[in-house]
């Protein structure tokens, strides 16, 4: 992999489980991959295959019922996993950045936005209150928010879903940090706004010279943000690479799958979905987990998960018709 | 918010109008009088018709019912037809500040662990702490109120005699009866504040905070607490109200010359002045705290909008 110095974030073998009153949910299974500096990180994946938990297990956010095993998260050479809660407490908020999902739900509906955001100014960067205030309207200025000396006292049902999560951004911004999580940023807003969200977020990453990982399910988005992506199903990776890797020299039949499902604009075929569902996390399956969707599984899929195949320096995927001997075998699989 | 206000006391006031005429005619709708002891032992019939005639029990209920409203509307609550030579509103005036006394401290201690002890389960969901807590609460919602009063009345009283039984004579007298009274509203407080805790501490919101690194204590103590409190507050409203005009039992055990005993032995006494004026006391007292209340929700969440 790239050097050393520039790595920012890597996740080794990841494992994170639940424990709930039906059982242990394994939601993570053992991942690793890594984060380099000013770099822009895309995993995709359906719901409930990992990505947010895996987030939440970096930023150790876990509720009390879950459980995490990593060798190591190690961020800018610190290892998170090892971290209690009161260590990680400098880091969250002002080394690593977090915007979730739902702007509607994110904020605290009882306190103003201007208190939401002077909140971590005044915490990590030990700004007094009227500084604090100052720095929050310039922050709201930045991105994109009109009349911020106004907005700083108002509430957040008094914004509109865009602005929340403009207002998201800057909370997660203000400290400059060194990593931004972005989970589903753009899921819950209409497609005028999410493109407006993501271009600040790219203009913003570039202002911090921050590293981004963005969350979500819609190859779309990161396609137009992200240099490298991380494909995920069932708790594990399906597929790593650059973008181009994953959009014109597709190896895993997931990625594959996904790609078909998009709507294109040019032509006007039907979507391809990918039939059946995702695996059951409470008993995952011992073999690859998309062996029961995949149209290429065969018998050795269901009874032996696959390891990595690496295709190029950048470029590896967890599939069997990847093997050498699988290959030797069978020939070339065209996937797409 | 003044237009609001001076509007809803303009509601409060019909609302007391209409307890006032229902409580009125179901008084005068059941059998025996005042006097109607006085008619067993025999009273001569004279004289119990000239008492019947200076309390104006003879005029027709409508004529009784418009001298009372007029009287009320000067301020006056009438005269007592059981004790004589004294007001309602003397009664009300002696009795009150007892009663507002042991009710106010008693809501103190009520929030004071209410409050704490509830987001405590909360937090400790699970725990030994959650276990004490809601046995705690559930003993408090289930026991009378005069079981524990004799109780600890036994205990403290009898058994050890470090209290005082009766009287408010000194800050030990108040012990007793102020944690009885505490009792059943602490596990209220309890189960209430724990389980809007635990909804709120679900939140997005709160999930926000922590990603910001604020301490766990200031997500709870602060952020969460502000989203979970208002239940507690709805419940406290008519609560403060019942709790400073005083309780029977309580005031009738530990012998407290408060007005809670009044509401029950005015009744059996067909003291018609007495139950209405004290059913027109507790009606101002539970609007203003229902007042009190909708104004604080405005005051804690910015989100509720004031009809004007």
């Amino acid at each position: 992999m790239s050097n050393e110095k520039n790595t920012l974030l890597e996740v080794n073998n990841l494992h994170t489980s639940f424990h709930t009153s039906e059982g242990v949910v394994q939601s993570v299974r053992g991942i690793t991959f890594h984060v380099d500096r000013g770099e822009s990180l895309g995993i995709v994946g359906e719901s409930g295959c990992g990505k947010s938990v895996t987030m939440l297990s970096i930023m150790r956010l876990l509720d009390d019922n879950a459980k995490l095993e990593a060798d190591s998260i190690l961020f800018d050479g610190e290892d998170l996993s090892k971290k209690t809660k009161k260590e990680m407490r400098p880091i969250q908020g002002n080394r690593i950045g977090m915007i979730f999902q739902d702007p509607m739900t994110s904020l605290n509906p009882l306190f103003t936005v201007g208190e939401q955001i002077k909140n971590p100014l005044k915490r990590h960067q030990n700004l007094s209150g009227k500084k604090a205030e100052e720095k929050a309207i310039q922050m709201l200025e930045r991105v994109g928010i009109p009349d911020p000396a106004k907005r700083i006292h108002q509430y957040p049902h008094e914004l509109s879903g865009g602005m929340r999560q403009r207002v998201m951004i800057a909370i997660a911004m203000c400290c400059e940090p060194e990593l931004l999580i972005a989970d589903e940023p753009t899921t819950a807003l209409d497609v005028t706004i999410q493109a407006q969200i993501l271009d600040l977020m790219k203009n913003l990453k570039e202002e911090y010279h921050s590293s981004i990982i963005l969350i979500t399910h819609d190859l779309g988005v990161i396609a137009g943000v992200c240099s490298r992506i991380v494909v995920m199903y069932g708790g594990l990776i399906m597929e790593e690479g650059t973008t181009e890797d994953i959009f014109y020299r597709t190896a895993h039949p997931y990625t594959a799958g996904l790609l078909s499902s998009i709507p294109k604009e040019e032509t006007k075929q039907k979507l391809i979905p990918i039939p059946g569902t995702p695996p059951d996390l409470l008993n995952p399956p011992k073999g690859c987990p998309f062996a029961a969707r995949c149209k290429h599984a065969r018998k050795l899929c269901k009874e032996q998960a696959p390891g990595f195949i690496q295709l190029s320096e950048e470029h590896r995927a967890a599939c069997w018709l990847l093997h050498p001997a699988v290959k030797q075998k069978l020939g070339e699989v065209k996937i797409r | 918010m003044l237009k609001y206000i001076f509007k809803r006391i303009i509601a409060g006031v019909l609302s007391l109008f209409v307890l006032i005429t229902i409580t009125f005619f179901l008084m005068h709708a059941i059998p025996g009088g005042p006097f109607s002891p006085a008619e067993q032992r025999n009273v001569p019939a004279k004289v119990l018709d000239q008492i019947n005639e200076k309390y104006g029990l003879n005029d027709p209920l409508i004529v009784q019912y418009k001298t009372y409203l007029t009287n009320l509307l000067h301020g006056d609550l009438g005269i007592s037809f059981k004790k004589q030579d004294t007001s309602v509103n003397e009664l009300i005036a002696n009795g009150f500040p007892v009663s507002a006394k042991v009710g106010v401290l008693a809501i103190i201690l009520a929030l004071s662990i209410g409050i704490p002890l509830g987001i405590l389960a909360a937090v400790k969901r699970g725990t030994g702490i959650d276990g004490f807590a809601m046995v705690l609460a559930t003993i408090g919602i289930s026991v009378p109120s005069f079981v524990i009063c004799v109780l600890l009345m036994y205990l403290f009283c009898e058994k050890w005699k470090i209290l005082p039984s009766y009287g408010l004579n000194s800050w030990k007298s108040y012990l007793l009866p102020v944690f009885c009274m505490a009792f059943s509203p602490i596990a209220y407080i309890t189960r209430l504040m724990r389980s809007s805790m635990l909804e709120v501490m679900g939140q997005d919101y709160i999930r926000t905070e922590r990603s910001k690194g604020v301490p766990e204590f200031t997500v709870i103590g602060k952020y969460a607490l502000k989203n979970s409190i208002l239940p507690v507050v709805t419940y406290v409203g008519p609560l403060v109200a019942s709790l400073i005009t005083g309780t029977f039992i309580i005031e009738k055990l530990f012998s407290i010359p408060g007005l809670g005993r009044y509401f029950v032995s005015a009744i059996a006494d067909r003291d018609y002045s007495v139950t209405l004026g004290l059913t027109v006391f507790l009606g101002v007292v539970i609007i203003i705290c229902n007042l009190v209340v909708d104004i604080m929700y405005v005051v804690i969440d910015p989100r509720v909008k004031i009809d004007e």
